[in-house]
């Protein structure tokens, strides 16, 4: 079945590069019917990466006699960070017709998975800590926040590229020409921001309730719950600012929206692995 | 007092804008901005939007410096980490207790002086926007709208009116019409709600405030721990009840991972209630408000057994000791008396190829020591030569000395418990919904104003005045169009 499993995620790998070569053929040939290919080959790839995902977590209840949700240790929760992220995408990308994105975003998917492949897939029981039906709702908040958040790194990377091209005075050409405005960027950010805000404002103060739960304090100052903390106040800072100054500071705005990001990976990856604390579950 | 002048000053402020455009009034408005007092700029500079951004943004890089120094470790951890110098800078800006420093408290305590100031502005504002909101609009408004519908030949002024305030009124928007001779003008909102959003959300973070304080105030809560091995009982003295460890257990995965810890415990309380409940990770005692978590669980007494050349078994045990060797008495027959001590203890004990012992865990599920013996106990200090090295011994390996076999069976795990109580909790979970309340009106939900003006001619302007947001009018764009149009 472990073999089976592994088959399965190398060739959702391989529709996510294929995916990805599509959106960069895009960056010289702008197309439109291959980043049609490229939406096409992701959503397929994204419905066998729901179907692994299915069949992971089957898998968890047939060793341990009960359903959660597949994040309780590093590989399940890459697997399933990459699968939301991918549905993130497809929502931002069907909403807003913004295609050039994938070329940000995709890459991230594929790093993703290839990083799962590598890792210990076996199926072992989850830490007595992880043993609560929190895990279903507190963790699945992180795929919509860090998901969101990433989206909207990849629209702050276009809104410097686009902002120096507006800044020469020159038509837009090759696949800028396919990027929104900075305003429109700008306000597609925005709209990103604050979904992630709210999972991200739902993921924190759910974690509060299951600690006190489970560790016996709702807040303890563990390095995940700062690092978590210091994202929720960067993008604070950032809707504060947004209020405050309206679309005037727009460049202060990505750059908060890069900050951010960077306060996401390391929450994400920073804390749990190279800093000790409760969290430390990614060592396993 | 202060509080009352204050808003009465804000409120000064706040109708200036309407004095100002009054030029028999604009003199005498102009004593209280020449005026403007300490009080007046300090409320202003402590409720800006621009504090509360300068105040995150120190409190998330405090925070960075928190999570990237571990906090609270003995000091020469910190020297050899950071060196002399670095550390004693450190030290004096309490970055090794940062979130309990009084620069830490100070800064928590401007972002409580700036939810509070901040709110009692932006409830001005909300009330002022919810109840007061004029129909008619400043000239040129709708000539210079960002985006708008016009519509012309749109029939009479009347029923082209009319039809605008029906279609607003199936959209479940709240009408407002002011007619004049020149126009029929409507202002309509919708989702009003939403207006409060940023106020609620400010809110529950204000109360998450008062009950992490409250939680913390003397005499309210309290928090320790106890170590508890099988047998033992522990009151706690903040309660009236104590509890009993009747048992503990642990399993392992084959991978030497915990998979479940679990305590049985028997409360007595001082009415003489008692009941038996078992305590795990994620299952805490709770009890008169009173909360015992599963924390912990380590080596707590060694229990193992040596056998005499007569092959009789004595069984011995030794509170357990990280750092120290543990003694027992050894009674082998023959009169004799020896003192046993075991040091090194591993608590996943393995051989390796070349011999070399080692633990594959650090968990006690296959435990062993080094046995010495003491084979002269009238000696104080011992004679080195009387200081017998035995060897290892674990429950299938045993090490023997003149005849006796010794082994070490197991370890007798003692359980550790958080004890809390936090009346403070409750509060918590209310202004986490509040928030999350909060959050969800400001950013999901919209209030829609629309600004109308039917003209003589007839035309029909309507503009939707939603900052950044006229492409989610829309629909009610369309839906006016086609009133208007169809009749």
């Amino acid at each position: 079945m472990t073999t089976i499993m592994h088959h399965l995620l190398t060739i959702i790998f391989v529709g996510y590069c294929l995916s990805a070569v599509f959106y960069f053929a895009f960056i010289f040939n702008q197309n439109e019917q291959l980043t049609q290919m490229g939406k096409g080959v992701l959503i397929l790839t994204f419905l066998l990466h729901s179907v692994f995902l299915f069949l992971r977590i089957k898998a968890d209840h047939d060793f341990m006699g009960y359903w959660y949700a597949p994040v309780a240790n590093i590989f399940e929760h890459v697997t399933s960070f990459s699968w939301g992220l991918t549905l993130v995408y497809l929502i931002t990308e069907t909403r807003t017709r913004f295609r050039a994105l994938g070329i940000m975003v995709i890459p991230i998917i594929v790093l993703l998975v290839g990083w799962a492949l590598k890792l210990d897939q076996s199926i072992v029981p989850p830490p007595p800590a992880l043993q609560s039906y929190w895990i279903n709702i507190h963790v699945p908040m992180s795929l919509g926040a860090y998901g969101a958040f990433t989206i909207a790194f990849g629209m702050a990377i276009f809104y410097f590229l686009k902002k120096g091209e507006e800044k020469s005075g020159k038509a837009s050409t090759g696949i800028l020409s396919l990027v929104p405005t900075t305003v429109m960027l700008d306000k597609l950010m925005y709209k990103t921001v604050i979904i992630g805000f709210g999972f991200l404002t739902a993921l924190i103060m759910l974690g509060a309730v299951w600690a006190e739960e489970s560790w016996g304090k709702y807040w303890s100052w563990d390095p995940k719950e700062t690092a978590a903390l210091i994202t929720w106040l960067v993008y604070a800072v950032y809707l504060h600012g947004r209020f405050s100054w309206g679309s005037k500071k727009r460049d202060t705005m990505a750059v908060l929206c890069l900050v951010g990001f960077l306060a996401v990976i390391f929450t994400y990856l920073g804390v749990g692995f190279l800093l000790p604390g409760l969290h430390s579950y990614l060592k396993n | 007092m202060q509080i009352r002048e204050l808003i009465g000053r804000r409120r000064v402020q706040a109708s200036r804008t309407s004095i100002e455009s009054n030029p028999v009034i604009k003199d005498a408005a102009q004593a209280p901005t020449a005026n403007k007092d300490i009080l007046d700029t300090l409320w202003t500079f402590l409720s800006s939007v621009r504090m509360a951004i300068w105040l995150l943004s120190i409190s998330a890089v405090a925070i960075l410096a928190g999570t990237l120094v571990e906090q609270n470790q003995p000091m020469e951890k910190y020297v050899s980490t950071y060196g002399a110098t670095l550390t004693h800078i450190m030290q004096v800006m309490n970055v090794f207790d940062l979130y309990r420093s009084w620069w830490f408290e100070l800064l928590m305590s401007l972002i409580c002086v700036n939810l509070i100031l901040s709110n009692f502005n932006r409830a001005e504002k909300i009330i002022k926007k919810y109840y007061h909101v004029p129909a008619r609009m400043q000239p040129g408004y709708f000539e210079n709208a960002p985006e708008k519908i016009s519509c012309t030949d749109a029939g009479s002024l009347n029923e082209a009116a009319l039809n605008v305030e029906n279609s607003l009124l199936k959209l479940k928007y709240r009408v407002k019409k002011e007619v004049s001779p020149e126009a029929t003008y409507f202002i309509a909102d919708r989702g009003q709600m939403a207006l409060w959003g940023s106020f609620v959300a400010h809110i529950g973070l204000l109360l998450l405030f008062v009950a992490v304080i409250y939680g913390h105030f003397p005499g309210q809560g309290f928090e320790r721990s106890a170590i508890l091995l099988e047998g033992d009982t522990y009151r706690i003295p903040e309660s009236h009840f104590s509890f009993h460890l009747d048992k503990f257990e642990a399993e392992w995965d084959e991978s030497r991972r915990p998979r479940l810890y679990r305590s049985t415990v028997t409360v007595t309380d001082d009415n003489g209630k008692t009941f038996t409940q078992a305590i795990e990770v994620n299952h805490p005692l709770n009890y008169r408000g009173v909360k015992a978590y599963q924390a912990t669980y380590g080596p707590g007494r060694i229990l193992g057994h040596y056998v005499d050349p007569q092959g009789i078994s004595h069984p011995f045990s030794v509170d357990y000791s990280e750092d120290r060797m543990m003694f027992f008495t050894v009674e082998p027959g023959k009169g004799k008396r020896w003192v046993g001590v075991l040091k090194n203890f591993i608590p996943d004990f393995t051989v390796g190829p070349h011999g070399e012992v080692g633990s594959l865990s650090k968990e006690p599920v296959h435990p062993g020591s080094f046995l010495m013996l003491l084979t002269r106990t009238d000696q104080m200090p011992p004679d080195p030569k009387n200081i017998q090295s035995v060897g290892w011994i674990t429950a299938d390996h045993a090490s023997s000395f003149q005849g006796v076999k010794f082994y070490l069976d197991k370890v007798s795990l003692f359980s550790g418990f958080q004890l809390r109580k936090d009346p403070g909790v409750k509060l918590i979970y209310i202004s986490f919904i509040i928030i999350l309340l909060g959050v969800s009106l400001t950013f999901y939900f919209h209030h829609k104003v629309i600004r109308i003006k039917v003209s003589p001619g007839v035309s029909v302007t309507a503009v939707g005045v939603r900052r950044d947001k006229e492409q989610d009018y829309q629909e009610e764009f369309n839906q006016i169009r086609r009133s208007v149009e169809g009749a």
